[in-house]
């Protein structure tokens, strides 16, 4: 039911923001894709055969790869510009780590290693906000020096209002960046693309594992990360995308 | 003079597992049958397949000798809190689980494609306490995150390279873990560097002791096969399995199968399938004799590590 409306979403872009966000998404997709598949991709359907391989077809999984690095670097900025160190350390998520069960002594850690954990994960969310802005930079003068044209940055929808909210939403990003990953490398033509997307990848794996332990949750919940397809990753970025 | 000697060594076991690897490739194409060339991504996966042998056998060897409680007595930093400690156990139980998955995985891609899956070899790490075996643990993944990240875009098969990143992927997420408890920085780049396989063997090498030499694969003959090769397993009994065994003329086989290392109990040892049961916590060697209806023998074996529940 979630992904219904998550699709009608997409099917429903109406705003001029949304259409300017299609318009640089399709050129992109349109570069090489068929129109029919182009037009599956925006409905949220997933096509009957994914695009062929080719060099022009590049252009179009680096401008998806590319959109979906700037909805996260996009993210990390305004997170990091709304939240400071203290508003970490009085999260829920941070309370957890903290006292996390299991531990024969079961104390909290000391005041003065609280201080340098939550340091720690302002530190480390501005890293990865660095990476994912390094992510954009490439991706972008990859597609120039191709003859492609890189997407603009859509006006993404993010709402989040509380410092877990960020946390979990960074989770969300990060793995699903990772299955996006995952998913389009087969469909690369170019093998120094494939291996610059590969190390992209494991990038954001690290990231992925990383927030899943700030979050309590399993750092790698499966042996294999699995791929998504570039209708199941739209569908899941639907909803920010404005 | 000592480091020349040692590089020395070094270098043979490159060429030792390089060769076995090679063979193996040279194997899987015969094995591909003569109307078709080999597949290139044979020898690909035998490599990924290799360092997996590596890391799984890491882990169940080194979770076999430490404990949990051992781990919490580590001198860990605290970086990410108390529960970091409780959760280093489960959580390198659960990377062991994901590399004899790998291992699986990559024995039935190398065999769907006609190839010979590569055998383990004995390994040696240098790790003493908890703490160097984490640190050992993350030379390891992180040298796997390099070896696929080269690796990948070297495979023709579009579903193999999804493949291949849907584990690198997950190396990585090891990795990560591994420098978070290690007091390491989780992602140190925006790119994760890559590496060629003779760079890799070559940081393999001084891990590796013997590493048996492609096996036979005659056209034709009498052929024993006793699976799975070289498992770590949780449950006793546990069913072996004789079936691909293959007859040369195609009549029905006899079957033995014995403990020829640790003792170990097989019930049905006369069928296809024996069931054996473990003595404890171990390392167990299996040896299955197959005879066909000339009289004709073919023997092969297998090693399992029984690592509890």
């Amino acid at each position: 039911m979630e992904r219904t409306i998550r699709l009608s979403k997409i099917n429903s872009l109406s705003s001029e923001t949304s259409d300017q966000f299609r318009r640089d998404f399709l050129r992109g997709v349109t570069v090489a894709a068929g129109a029919a598949v182009t037009a599956a991709v925006v409905r949220g359907q997933t096509p009957t055969t994914p695009p062929a391989p080719s060099p022009a077809n590049d252009i179009t999984i680096l401008n998806y790869a590319l959109t979906l690095e700037l909805l996260e670097a996009t993210f990390y900025t305004q997170g990091l510009t709304r939240f400071s160190s203290a508003d970490f350390a009085s999260s829920t998520a941070f309370a957890n780590l903290r006292t996390a069960s299991g531990v024969s002594s079961g104390a909290p850690l000391s005041g003065a290693s609280d201080t340098g954990l939550v340091q720690d994960i302002y530190a480390y969310l501005t890293l990865i906000r660095n990476h994912e802005q390094q992510h954009v930079r490439t991706l972008t003068n990859t597609i120039r020096s191709l003859g492609g044209t890189p997407v603009a940055t859509p006006n993404f929808r993010l709402n989040f209002t509380t410092a877990d909210a960020f946390l979990s939403l960074a989770a969300t990003l990060e793995n699903t960046g990772v299955a996006a990953y995952n998913g389009a490398i087969a469909q690369i033509f170019n093998p120094a693309l494939v291996t610059a997307s590969a190390t992209i990848a494991t990038v954001e794996a690290r990231h992925a594992a990383y927030l899943n332990r700030i979050n309590g949750t399993n750092p790698f919940p499966d042996a294999f990360d699995a791929g998504k397809t570039v209708a199941e990753i739209l569908a899941i970025a639907a909803p920010f995308l404005g | 003079m000592q480091n020349e000697s040692s590089q020395n060594v070094g270098t043979r076991r490159i060429f030792a597992l390089g060769a076995g690897l090679a063979g193996l490739a040279l194997a899987g194409a015969r094995t591909a049958s003569a109307q078709s060339t080999a597949n290139p991504d044979i020898a690909v996966l035998n490599y990924a397949l290799a360092l997996e042998h590596l890391e799984a056998n890491y882990y169940t060897v080194g979770l076999a000798r430490f404990a949990a409680s051992d781990f919490n007595r580590a001198n860990f930093p605290q970086v990410l809190g108390s529960g970091t400690v409780a959760g280093v156990y489960t959580n390198l139980t659960r990377i062991r689980d994901h590399e004899v998955a790998h291992v699986k995985a990559l024995q039935d891609a190398v065999t769907s494609l006609g190839g010979v899956p590569v055998l383990a070899c004995t390994y040696s790490f240098p790790y003493t306490d908890p703490e160097s075996f984490l640190q050992v643990a993350l030379v390891l993944e992180e040298t796997g995150v390099m070896a696929y990240d080269g690796a990948i875009a070297t495979l023709t098969a579009a579903a193999l390279k999804s493949a291949g990143a849907s584990i690198a992927t997950v190396e990585a997420r090891h990795a990560a873990y591994l420098n978070v408890v290690t007091s390491n920085i989780p992602f140190p780049r925006a790119f994760d560097q890559t590496k060629m396989m003779s760079e890799i063997l070559a940081m393999i090498a001084p891990f590796l002791g013997n590493c048996p030499t492609a096996p036979a694969t005659p056209a034709t003959g009498t052929k024993a096969m006793l699976l799975p090769k070289n498992a770590s397993v949780v449950t006793t009994p546990y069913a072996l399995d004789a079936s691909q065994s293959v007859a040369a003329d195609g009549k029905a086989l006899t079957y033995m199968t014995r403990a020829t290392g640790k003792p170990a109990a097989v019930t049905n040892a006369n069928t296809a399938a024996p069931i054996v049961q473990f003595n404890g916590v171990g390392t167990y060697t299996f040896e299955l004799t197959v005879t066909d209806s000339t009289g004709a023998t073919a023997t092969d074996t297998t090693v399992i590590q029984y690592v509890g529940r």
